[in-house]
């Protein structure tokens, strides 16, 4: 016999396998459940809503189906299970709640974070009550309750059935995941929709997973057009944005670049995790991707500005300010950003120069101020330094005497008793 | 008589189902001495307690459902059959209540081996040590409201059922666990040495070649490992800062372990403690350059997958025939060996991906397509458990076909997953070789091929 290769049986992959409906995937559950002798355990991934309907077709199919519900934070399911099949000797029976109860557990960002990078962290501390029972009663459920059991549950816990509870889930008949259908989809689209980046930061954690959770369905399972797969990979992006959990974020981001190489979005938000995570000079890149597509963007260019500036390339990062200032004149955080990018770079001038246009644009601008104080401190003029510093105070006091104490732009001067005595509140 | 393939398909399915551990003698068994590395367990496990004149403490551990437990069966086979006196019990997983996977400690272990040599050894040996250890702590039992037994009644059969309250109370109900395992620590001593008075009863009155007691704990690897912060994970509790208990017995033991703890900076220790662990590694089914092993390798699993298809119908193959217009179960040969290459070698994930490609199926043979399907199924179960942090681990061990650093937390998490497979076989100078390989599973994937091919482009590039 010819040598071969384990590659060779290997060179092909999903992508070649149309996908599946979800009357062939229920179709697969029913023929399971028929042909299970004895224990067998099938797993439904599917919405809240698709859930209920496959209890109902159960019911309309096989025998007698019982339902088990398991309430928020449960911690057992075996004796209740034997309980019900002695009073109650049923065909088939459903477990619904497996995610509640699981929400219930303590740290619902682990729950959920099914994808997040908080994960490496799973296996210390604790494991979920209700999984360490899984794993524990697996031989007695299978002896004690022979029949097909259908657990009803959301994709995280899914995730979480495979980390916490690997034995249980070990002997599974199969996990079949239903397509989502058109009413879960419109919601789900909807949302992202009309939802701004604001919403998504005031989700709370749960919520926030919850939506990842759906939309990440909705990506996974449905045969999406590219367009929208790759928006909605940014939407699920910013949604780990807000949450602060940036790899994730990106991974996201580049998934939708995949798709949509010129999406300016993806790489707009791809810069924007970078640089909460410290990578500036690839968040420069993808800024410079950004604006390459879309040169009117001046939130890219204020961003990649700022990314510069991290990198103490303070030439590079003015210019990128100006060109955000270009697209949008009045807007004064971008000219604070080139004051202090000047201030920083010694080019104490040019910084009173822009510090004194952002208060020929808006009078009572207290950060204008403020950078003048702060120039003039640099340069050891210590009169027309406190005489800003003063201004600042009156115009908003509580932010910046705070920051004035903290700040080492001020050090050329702390030590004279008149910035002391300005300094201080009760004066 | 001719089956109709509805009945062969339900036969089919259950006959693969992955839940039951194969028990000594089962026409399914198949020997995969060869191609897990010449280890048989009952020469290297078995020997070790039949040869030595000491007690012998050994670990026993493999990937999860790689057929330890019906590797252990066996053992417990050959050594009854040698004469030995053997207990073995699948702790952790009892209906009657042994040890909490929440958070098992040493004394839950204790307590369990207790109960076990009570219910096994009782009726060869004087349990008279045990009762009076129970009569002795009866008032704190008592308060513990764990008993209501009066004092002069103790007796076996009052006292076996006392042990299975305490290893139920401990399993649980969190909230007398403390004061349970409270009580047996105070209480270890005295317990070891009632428990070993007992065994050497039951050494005693054995005939003369029943001088052996083996103890074969089963399933302490389903043990979930918790840790709290900057203190030691109960495993390392259990086996390494209780050992002196694991080994007080005075029996020979074999437990199970953990794999991830045998690649933990702990390794060593373990070693010392309890001599060499004996490893069940994955059938091998290809060589390390990624040749397929035909006979010794994916052979043995086309073997072991049609005794399980002969058990349903005898004339049932495993490849049609179409020239002849025999009935099997997949439609090519090919299918089939992409079927078992995908497996790794490993058999659950075998019998798990057949059971799933026949419930695809309305009509034999079994088309290639349900196959694929099956391993696109079983592939995602293991894409979604890898984490980001872990892919970069991934390729460096497919690159070397070696574990970079015992030490890195990545490592253990991924062979515990099964995410990362251990091989070994001896090579020509009888050395043992063993290496290390990504499941196949994962290595088919879309993904990984994208992620591999920038990896080797960096390689190339001199980044990584």
């Amino acid at each position: 016999m010819t040598e071969r290769l384990v590659a060779d049986f290997l060179d092909w992959d999903e992508e070649e396998l149309p996908p599946e409906s979800k009357d062939e995937v229920l179709g697969r559950l029913f023929r399971g459940i028929a042909n299970t002798e004895g224990a067998g355990w099938f797993f439904v991934q599917c919405s809240r809503q698709q859930g209920s309907e496959v209890v109902e077709q159960l019911k309309g199919r096989f025998g007698r189906v019982e339902v088990l519900e398991l309430e928020r934070g449960a911690e057992s399911f075996y004796p209740e299970a034997m309980g019900l099949f002695e009073t109650n000797p049923f065909d088939v029976l459903v477990v619904q709640g497996v995610d509640e109860a699981l929400l219930g557990y303590e740290d619902t960002k682990r729950a959920l974070g099914w994808d997040s990078a908080d994960l490496h962290n799973y296996d210390s501390r604790d494991v979920p009550p209700l999984l360490s029972h899984f794993n524990q009663v697996r031989e007695c459920l299978r002896d004690t309750v022979p029949r097909p059991v259908v657990f009803v549950v959301s994709a995280f816990v899914v995730k979480y059935l495979l980390l916490r509870a690997p034995d249980f889930y070990d002997w599974r008949a199969g996990t079949l995941t239903l397509p989502l259908d058109e009413g879960d989809r419109s919601q789900i689209m909807g949302w992202t929709k009309s939802a701004e980046y604001g919403d998504y930061c005031n989700l709370s954690e749960r919520e926030r997973q919850q939506k990842i959770a759906d939309l990440h369905q909705l990506i996974e399972t449905d045969s999406l057009e590219k367009a929208e797969r790759s928006r909605l990979l940014v939407e699920e992006g910013l949604l780990f944005e807000s949450g602060n959990t940036y790899e994730q974020a990106i991974f996201c981001y580049d998934k939708a670049l995949e798709i949509e190489p010129d999406k300016d979005t993806a790489w707009f938000g791809k810069g924007f995790s970078l640089v909460e995570i410290g990578r500036y000079e690839e968040a420069i890149a993808s800024y410079d991707k950004a604006v390459e597509i879309k040169p009117d963007q001046d939130q890219a260019w204020y961003n990649r500005g700022n990314a510069l500036h991290k990198l103490e390339r303070y030439e590079e990062a003015i210019a990128s300010y100006d060109k955000a200032l270009e697209i949008k004149p009045d807007n004064s955080w971008t000219r604070h950003q080139i004051g202090w990018a000047y201030l920083i770079a010694k080019q104490y001038e040019k910084s009173i120069e822009t510090f004194q246009q952002c208060l020929d644009l808006n009078g009572d601008d207290p950060e204008g101020h403020y950078g003048l104080a702060c120039v003039y401190s640099q340069k050891n003029q210590i009169e027309p330094a406190l005489e800003w510093l003063a201004k600042v105070f009156k115009l908003d006091p509580d932010n910046y005497r705070e920051r004035t104490a903290k700040d080492s732009d001020f050090d050329p001067i702390r030590s004279d008793p008149r910035f002391q005595d300005l300094i201080q509140p009760n004066e | 008589m001719a089956m109709s393939d509805a009945e062969i398909i339900k036969g089919l399915f259950n006959s693969f189902k992955p839940d039951s551990p194969l028990e000594p003698g089962d026409a399914r068994y198949v020997d995969f001495q060869a191609v897990r590395g010449d280890d048989d367990i009952r020469t290297e496990l078995g020997s070790r307690i039949l040869n030595d004149d000491e007690n012998t403490y050994q670990l026993y551990s493999g990937h999860r459902g790689g057929g330890k437990s019906t590797e252990l069966l066996r053992l417990a086979k050959f050594l009854e059959d040698e004469g030995c006196v053997v207990v073995y019990f699948a702790a952790a997983t009892d209906n009657s209540g042994d040890l909490s996977l929440q958070d098992t400690q040493y004394q839950d272990v204790l307590l369990s081996c207790t109960r076990q040599l009570l219910e096994k050894l009782s009726d060869r040996a004087d349990s008279t040590p045990i009762q009076n250890w129970l009569s002795d702590r009866l008032k704190r039992l008592k308060e513990l409201a764990l008993t209501e037994v009066e004092l002069e009644k103790m007796t076996l059969d009052v006292a076996l059922p006392q042990f299975m309250k305490l290893t139920a109370a401990v399993r649980k109900e969190p909230n007398r666990r403390e004061e349970i395992r409270k009580l047996v620590e105070v209480n270890t001593e005295s317990l070891v040495t009632a428990l070993n008075l007992f065994i050497n009863n039951a050494r005693k009155r054995g005939k003369a070649n029943e001088n052996k007691v083996v103890v074969i704990a089963d399933n302490l690897d389903r043990i979930v490992r918790t840790q709290e912060p900057d203190k030691p994970s109960n495993f390392e509790e259990i086996f390494v800062h209780r050992s002196e208990l694991m080994r007080s017995l005075d029996c020979h033991m074999v437990y199970t372990a953990p794999l991830s703890l045998l690649y933990s900076p702990l390794s060593s220790e373990l070693q010392t403690i309890y001599g060499k662990p004996q490893i069940l590694p994955m059938v091998m089914v290809t060589s390390v350059d990624g040749t397929v092993i035909q006979e010794e390798g994916i052979g043995l699993l086309r073997q072991a997958l049609a005794r399980r298809v002969r058990q349903v119908w005898p004339e049932l193959g495993l490849v049609a025939n179409g020239d002849e217009g025999t009935v099997g179960v997949f439609e090519s040969q090919d299918i089939l060996d992409l079927l078992c290459l995908s497996s790794g070698g490993h058999l659950r994930d075998l019998m798990h991906m057949s059971q799933d490609a026949i419930n695809r199926t309305l009509k034999l043979p079994v088309r290639a397509q349900a196959v694929k399907r099956a391993i696109t199924d079983f592939r995602q179960a293991y894409l979604r458990s890898l984490q980001e942090s872990e892919w970069e681990f991934l390729l460096a061990v497919r690159e070397s076909k070696q574990k970079q650093n015992d030490d890195d937390e990545r490592y253990q998490a991924l062979l515990a997953k099964r995410c990362i497979l251990e091989y070994s076989f001896f090579d020509d100078d009888g050395e043992r070789v063993t290496w290390y390989d990504v499941h196949p599973l994962i290595r088919g994937s879309k993904v990984f091929k994208e992620r591999w091919a920038v990896y080797q482009q960096q390689r190339a590039q001199g980044d990584v």
